[in-house]
């Protein structure tokens, strides 16, 4: 009967996927733990897996990573005019889904998840700690004055998705570059 | 009377429940008393669809988006709650075979759920669900533009474009709205230098008026869910199901939008691009369909579906005003397309039969159409759109069989086929566009064709994979098991219709080894080890595939003789440019002339940007190899051991490591590493008492490699200046000469994350005369994000040629990269519930949560004012937080 709630049903399968279970108290994660009031989750590992058998890889409920991940994220399927390679071959090519240290379940934290691809133009540059807010430049002479300086807008904030935010996919005929 | 043939089954099975429930209410168990051993009411109690209504209350200490991010209670103070479960119909020991039950939980929360279901068992059943889920993303958000909740933002009239009166007094920067950043002394002409009276009186007016129009949006998105379905039994073999759900999702999310700089001109390229996090509208419906018709016989069993998922955005475009415009400027109105509507379509048919006891075969095929025809937005930066909306078609094929057997005793075997094919027939064009906001600009080598900065061909994306596994597992001996198996996967990639093949990696293959060991070592200790190990290979990796989006690529651009593919197919070179460089228009061996090999950069021997129509330069590095379709050997072992030391007390222990070395590749990832520990333990110390803890650790380890080249100037100095301090050549000109295999610009990076885990749970039950139970659920997490770079590149002094200033002599540094600042993150939930019984019917539960979070992120650093001159003040921060939730609530059966 454990399997059948969700309130219960994560603590069956876990007593196996020990990791996945350390992955869902992450910082960024599905809804897949019980709440601090001790309600269900509001997924169940079930929304996902078939554990009797599937046709789709690591026992998902569709033929696909991408065709099960769609079930709830449909806005992402497309087509898109601009499809990004890795997201139509595989969501979990950047995404790990039972919980990451990274936002958006990322499994690198931007931008060196898009530099693992991308080493032309904006991103060849090493983006390191050297130029960050507040901080100075470190020079192999010591400091330089940072003040009216501006660090790099990709190693900041939401990192490349400051500007390439439809990364998933665009339908803008200006959107090669999924910024549109 | 006619007999009924489900008679004498029925009432077999409810003797069967009966007699079980009876016997299980006369097991004494250990600690309970025995004294309702024959109590026939505890048998009712079993056998009776219960009935339980719970109502509460609570408080929570604090507001917080973090901890209130799945659970409906974000905000400070007092909620209400409760929760039902009744059921009727039938007793389980009667021949009634009708029940239903309606269930609802959290339902004074923004998290509540609804779901009733009604049925004949064996015959039909009939059930619907509601459902909400808030997903709150951020408290802290703030933002000056009007409009929240709509699709078009705009800025406050009074809005006064920020700039840094000392660095300029016209060039947008939005660290001009941090006062001490606006009013500090900033490098003029390599001399630190303050601002004027006139200066400072110009940056307080802008901040004393932009300041106050920031405002807190709170950005969250709820799905509210319907669904109901319906299973009917014909007879024994063939029945029927078929669901609905319909899913609105609405609400804010922060989305980065890119827009452009006027300070920089709106026709100069690569230059100015700034950013704005908006509060971007949601609202969407998605509506899916299931049905099925199935046949279950003795020997084989078949199944007929379809699934269908229909998408619809409600929201077509985003627009926002251009901060660094104003609400007044030149085509400060900017707009992004949303996620087009699209429809998913897909039958299948399953069935298995059963050769024998011991063999069987399940066949399994899919046929899906997906589709999307929404129109496309145009604005004045696109001169040319082909066609006026996408007419996206991607056919999905996919077959799976997969025998069992077991041809002999303690031998399992199994074999497994797939086919999946992927197949994007969708049309592809070209269009012609600039990037944002920027005045369209004929590119010159392609007079009168190419109107735009960019002329870009979609790439339709298709996938074929063929795959086999076979397993293997035997008995070797009492109680040990060996399971050994071999994977082949093949996967093809291709574009229908791009003018050159667009696949990075064509053909990949994958050969996979794997074996297992496992083994009831004694009665109370078991254990397994399992290792695989895969090699994946490309047969030719493409460093050409990118030109798939630029098709002048193909074309001869004005006062040339060939096209840029055909010198790359001259010299022997791939689009991502030689390995050695082409120093000093030296271009012996590469079968190009002087004039033809001007289609290179010169010194960085990149491809031109401009002889493939493109604003941006798209090529990589030579050498660098996409992670997802690389060579790559990959190792994977699994451990655990299992001990029952005694009936109370049983331990767990397991080691995961996960290697992956990506073998070819100079740039890009180049290694994958990670391994898990998990250890559990649980006591119970009587039937009463018991406790249970976790512990969980994780490393997670990756380098990637990359080189920092630039395009070069033909500068050689720098305000006079030209020698470079560190790095690898001695001064600006030399470095220029070589930019691109200066070994110094080499860089990698070595991220990890690390990530321990404890948990603790302990229960007791019956305290004060068996009406008292006890339960407390801990949790604590920790997690380090670090990034420690090698390498570096260079910086151009700002004080380079000035007499006087700090080294003043040297043009440029080179700067050394130094590690990230470690993102952190310590969580830590509590949970205390008690429920007393008063009497049968009725007890009451006490809850005490407490939840702790603190992190640290330098991503927030730059939300703030005055950090980054491109990037627009959020204001967000990190999220932490400490909340108290207490709680209480009545419960009562009927």
């Amino acid at each position: 009967m454990k399997v059948l709630s969700k309130a219960t049903q994560a603590a069956v399968c876990f007593g196996c996927h020990k990791t996945q279970r350390a992955q869902t108290h992450r910082i960024s994660t599905h809804p897949l733990a019980v709440t601090s009031i001790g309600s269900a989750p509001k997924m169940a590992c079930s929304d996902c897996h078939n554990p009797h058998g599937s046709t789709g890889p690591k026992l998902l409920v569709k033929n696909s990573v991408n065709e099960t991940c769609y079930t709830c994220h449909a806005e992402k399927r497309g087509p898109f005019l601009w499809e990004h390679a890795p997201a139509v071959d595989d969501c979990t090519n950047c995404h790990t889904p039972h919980g990451s240290t990274n936002m958006a379940l990322l499994k690198a934290r931007p931008p060196w998840l898009c530099q693992e691809c991308h080493s032309g133009d904006h991103g060849a540059a090493l983006r390191s700690g050297s130029n960050l807010p507040g901080g100075n430049l470190s020079t192999i002479n010591g400091l330089l004055p940072n003040a009216s300086q501006s660090p790099a807008i990709q190693s900041n904030a939401r990192f490349c998705l400051n500007c390439h935010v439809l990364i998933h996919g665009s339908n803008h005929p200006a959107g090669a570059k999924f910024q549109r | 009377m006619k007999a009924n043939p489900k008679g004498s089954t029925s009432r077999t099975s409810v003797t069967a429940v009966r007699g079980a429930l009876v016997t299980l209410a006369m097991v004494p168990a250990v600690g309970v008393p025995v004294a309702w051993a024959d109590d026939e009411p505890a048998v009712a109690d079993l056998t009776q669809p219960k009935k339980t209504v719970e109502l509460g209350i609570g408080i929570v200490s604090k507001g917080s988006f973090k901890f209130g991010e799945y659970n409906g209670l974000e905000k400070k103070g007092a909620f209400a709650n409760g929760n039902f479960d009744l059921r009727g119909g039938g007793t389980y020991d009667s021949d009634a075979a009708s029940r239903w039950r309606l269930k609802g939980t959290d339902l004074g929360l923004d998290t509540r759920n609804l779901q009733g279901e009604y049925g004949e068992q064996g015959k039909f059943r009939l059930n619907f669900g509601y459902d909400e889920l808030l997903r709150n993303r951020s408290d802290s958000y703030q933002t000056p533009l009007n409009g929240s909740g709509s699709n078009v933002l705009t800025l406050p009239a009074n809005w006064i474009v920020p700039t840094v009166p000392r660095v300029s007094a016209t060039a947008p920067n939005a660290r001009g709205l941090n006062p001490a950043v606006a009013n500090s002394n900033a490098i003029v002409g390599g001399v630190s230098t303050a601002p004027t009276p006139a200066m400072l009186a110009t940056s307080n007016a802008l901040i004393n008026t932009d300041l106050p129009n920031f405002h807190i949006v709170n950005l969250s998105t709820k799905r509210t869910k319907y669904d109901g379905g319906f299973s009917y039994s014909f007879d024994r073999q063939w029945g029927f199901d078929a669901s609905i759900r319909h899913e609105h999702k609405d609400g804010l999310k922060p989305m980065g939008t890119v827009s452009r700089n006027p300070a920089f001109g709106l026709t100069t390229p690569s230059l100015g691009d700034i950013s704005t996090i908006i509060p971007d509208l949601i609202d969407q419906d998605t509506d899916q369909f299931n049905a099925s018709l199935n046949y279950t016989g003795d020997k084989s069993f078949a199944r007929a579906t379809y699934y269908g998922s229909i998408f619809k955005n409600n929201v077509p475009s985003m627009s926002w005003q251009n901060w660094a415009t104003g609400p007044t400027g030149s085509g400060t109105l900017n707009t992004m397309s949303s996620a087009p509507s699209n429809q998913f379509h897909q039958i299948g048919l399953t069935g298995g039969y059963k050769f024998s006891s011991t063999t069987k075969l399940v066949v399994n095929g899919s046929y899906a159409r997906n589709t999307q025809d929404d129109s496309f937005l145009t604005n004045n930066t696109m001169p040319v759109v082909p066609v006026s909306s996408l007419n996206g078609l991607v056919v999905t094929k996919d077959l799976n069989a997969k025998l069992t057997a077991r041809p002999v005793k303690d031998l399992n075997l199994a074999a497994n086929f797939k086919y999946a094919d992927r197949d994007n027939r969708t049309p592809v064009n070209t269009y012609q566009y600039s990037d944002a906001q920027e005045t369209p600009v004929a590119n010159a080598l392609f007079p009168g064709v190419v109107l735009a900065q960019n002329a870009n061909a979609n790439r339709a994306y298709s996938k074929k994979i063929d795959q086999f596994n076979l397993d293997a597992d035997y008995a070797v001996a009492r109680r040990q098991w060996l399971k050994a198996g071999y994977d082949f996967q093949k996967i093809e990639r291709t574009c229908n219709g791009s003018w050159i093949d667009c696949a990075d990696a064509a053909t990949t293959k994958e050969n996979t080894l794997r074996a297992e060991w496992r083994a009831n070592l004694t009665e109370d200790l078991s254990g397994r080890v399992g290792y695989a190990y895969s090699q994946r290979r490309v047969s030719n990796y493409n460093e050409n595939a990118f030109l798939a989006l630029v098709p002048y690529a193909n074309v001869v651009p004005a006062g040339q003789t060939i096209s840029a593919y055909q010198a790359l197919q001259l010299s022997g070179l791939t689009g991502y440019g030689p390995i050695s460089g082409l120093n000093g228009g030296v271009f012996a061996g590469t079968g190009l002339t002087a004039g033809q090999a001007a289609l290179f950069f010169p010194n960085n021997n990149a491809l031109a940007n401009a002889t493939y129509a493109n604003n941006n330069r798209i090529s990589e590095l030579p050498g660098m190899r996409r992670f997802f379709v690389a060579d790559r050997n990959r190792d994977k072992l699994r451990t655990s051991v299992n001990w029952q030391a005694n009936e109370q007390f049983s331990l767990q222990a397991g080691l995961d490591f996960n290697k992956d070395n990506f073998i070819d590749s100079v740039y890009g990832l180049q290694d994958a590493k990670s391994w898990a520990l998990n250890l559990d333990g649980s006591y119970s110390a009587s039937d009463d008492l018991t406790a249970s803890m976790f512990f969980s650790f994780e490393d997670q380890r990756a380098t990637s490699a990359g080189n920092s080249y630039t395009a070069n100037s033909a500068a050689v100095s720098v305000n006079g200046a030209t020698a470079i301090s560190g790095g690898c050549f001695a001064t600006i000109a030399l470095r220029n000469a070589s930019n691109k295999v200066d070994p110094c610009n080499n860089w990698s990076t070595d991220m990890r994350d690390k990530a321990t885990t404890f948990g603790l749970a302990l229960n007791k039950k019956n305290l004060m005369s068996g009406k008292l139970d006890l339960t407390a659920n801990l949790i604590f997490t920790r997690a380090w994000t670090d990034n420690n770079p090698t390498g570096g590149n260079y910086a151009n002094n700002p004080f380079a040629g000035i007499a006087g200033a700090p080294t003043s002599a040297i043009a440029a540094f080179f700067i050394p990269g130094t590690a990230l600042p470690t993102v952190t993150t310590d969580t830590t939930m509590l949970r205390l519930n008690g429920t007393y019984v008063i009497d049968k019917a009725t007890s009451v539960r006490l809850l005490y949560a407490y939840a702790r979070m603190k992190s640290a992120d330098y991503a927030y650093t730059s939300m703030q004012d005055g950090a980054i001159a491109g990037q627009f003040p959020t204001f967000e921060t990190a999220p932490t937080f400490a909340v108290h939730v207490v709680g209480a609530s009545w419960i009562h059966s009927l």
